[in-house]
């Protein structure tokens, strides 16, 4: 299975991808005008991979800023994720937030509040 | 750091839809008699519902969050931009200081540069090696006696007009007009490795540029004009000089004072310069003669007659050929030695024998010996209340007869000599 790799932009997110390593890196803003286009080869890709079984799937999220329509397909994400992990998989989430970004951490705990997923705070 | 509580009004804002789901939840209990299947598949649609809302409200939150943290980014950014404005004020304010102070008497691209790079220009006062340039016509006090003051004032207009192109041109630093003299810097306020090859290349191309001035002059009826430019180099105290009512950008030092009198030798046309700038010229400058000088209160000094500079910024003065011609009929006068600013001197005879085409130098008996670039002033025995000022040309003066260059010639001695070739 090949990594999935998208280029950072002004208005959409890094991808890196690593079936090898099992690391899902999303790191940037996101406010692209399409949202689920921009994420579908994303949820493609996650939905590919999962049926492989992976031993150990690590999300790696450092989100400045996401517009809502991102914010649901983060949260779509995440509950693929917790889907797979109710199934018996092993997921874990890391949270990075920036020592002044007082509001990332407050979201990244808001999502914590309602998901089984564990997911870890750490400062960039 | 804070913990997120569900508010009141966010928990409204989706009280329509908690609201159904109460109603529904409730159906659900009162539809006793419903089939077992149908009322699991009311049970999962209801369960589904409360998801969807769940996200929903998640969702909103999320979104306001986010929308917080962008209003607080675009907040920072209106204070950014306070600031900067400030900022720009602040430098518009030196700017204008700085375009104000020395706009006047510097090239475009000094103030740039000194707008660039600020650190260049030391207001507070600094020592530092410039080249200085003293420009003066020629008798000009006796050539404006003889002019109204409207002609006085075009004249200089016209000339010193011409003259600034010129400096600034070569980036040079006009720190101030005196009458008809211009006090010139090279090395201030920016100091650039190659003042001084500025400095003499300029001076070269104001002497040419004289030629047009006089044309120009001649246009509007005005004299000829003649110049003589003496440049040294030395070290200076430069700096903002004066009170707190009135300061103006300047130089003082003793070289200033050295670059007058080095310029006090010279005869119109003639660039004269000092040993520092000749070494510091090196093999670039083309030197017509050297003489040997005793400025008053100084030790005995060469200067030297810059005739042209070879290199990149190569230019040279016209050599002119000035042959005298014996005079028809010599002419007898008096004459005393002018020491500075200072014609009480012994009057001593003379007898002019001989005179250029053009009336530039003339060939004069007299019974003393004359140091080279002595200044006289003459009486013509035909004329003896117009004065003649003339200066001895180094290394022609001798015994008994002398070689002289005008200075100052007013019509009346002009007609009187013509008359005599």
């Amino acid at each position: 299975m090949d990594r999935l790799r998208i280029e950072r932009t002004k208005y959409t997110l890094e991808i890196d991808l690593d079936p090898v390593s099992g690391k899902l890196q999303l790191t940037g803003e996101s406010y692209p005008e399409n949202a689920r286009a921009f994420f579908a080869p994303v949820f493609s890709w996650l939905d590919q991979y999962l049926k492989t079984n992976p031993e150990n799937v690590n999300a790696e999220l450092s989100l400045d800023y996401l517009n809502t329509s991102s914010t649901k397909c983060l949260l779509d994400f995440l509950e693929v994720l917790e889907k797979f992990r109710s199934g018996g998989g092993t997921v874990n989430v890391t949270w990075f937030y920036s020592k002044d970004d007082e509001d990332t951490l407050t979201m990244g705990q808001d999502i914590a509040e309602d998901t089984e997923l564990p997911i870890q705070f750490v400062e960039r | 750091m804070e913990t997120r509580t569900e508010s009141p009004e966010r928990e409204e804002l989706f009280s329509k839809e908690m609201e159904i789901l109460e109603k529904a939840k409730s159906s659900l209990k009162a539809a006793e008699q419903a089939s077992q299947e149908s009322l699991s598949d009311f049970g999962t649609v209801i369960r589904q519902y409360e998801k969807l809302l769940k996200q929903a409200t998640k969702l909103t939150r999320l979104g306001d969050g986010y929308q917080r943290k962008m209003l607080l980014a675009y907040e920072e950014i209106e204070r950014q931009k306070l600031v900067l404005q400030e900022n720009e004020r602040q430098l518009e304010i030196r700017n204008r200081f700085i375009r104000e102070t020395f706009g006047r008497y510097l090239s475009d691209d000094v103030v740039t540069g000194l707008l660039e790079a600020p650190e260049g220009l030391a207001l507070g006062g600094e020592k530092r090696t410039v080249t200085i340039m003293m420009t003066d016509l020629r008798g000009f006090s006796a050539l404006a006696d003889g002019l109204d003051p409207a002609e006085v004032v075009t004249l200089l207009n016209g000339y010193l007009e011409v003259m600034t192109g010129i400096i600034q041109k070569w980036a040079g630093t006009i720190d101030e007009f005196i009458g008809d003299a211009i006090l010139g810097l090279f090395g201030a306020p920016l100091l650039r490795p190659d003042d001084h090859v500025r400095a003499a290349a300029c001076a070269l191309e104001m002497q040419l540029a004289i030629p047009g001035v006089n044309a120009m002059n001649k246009e509007k009826g005005l004299p000829a004009i003649e110049m003589g430019i003496g440049l040294h180099t030395g070290e200076v105290v430069v700096g903002n000089i004066g009170s707190k009512l009135r300061a103006k950008y300047g130089v003082v030092g003793r070289a200033v004072n050295f670059a007058s009198r080095v310029e006090s030798y010279t005869v119109g046309g003639q660039v004269l310069i000092s040993r520092e700038l000749r070494e510091a010229l090196g093999p670039l400058a083309i030197i017509g003669s050297e003489m040997q000088v005793h400025p008053k209160g100084m030790q005995p000094v060469t200067i030297y007659d810059l005739v042209g500079l070879s290199g990149d910024n190569g230019i040279r003065l016209e050599q002119k050929n000035v042959s005298r011609e014996k005079m028809k009929t010599e002419l007898p006068a008096t004459f005393i030695v002018v020491e500075g600013k200072d014609a009480r001197g012994d009057e001593h005879h003379a007898t002019f024998v001989a005179v250029s085409e053009e009336l530039l130098e003339a060939e004069v008996n007299s019974d003393i010996p004359l140091k080279p670039l002595s200044n006289l002033r003459f009486r013509l025995q035909a004329a003896p209340s117009t004065d003649v000022y003339a200066k001895v040309l180094a290394g022609e003066a001798g015994h008994g007869t002398f070689i002289i260059r005008f200075t100052s010639l007013p019509e009346t001695a002009k007609n009187i000599i013509a008359a005599a070739r």
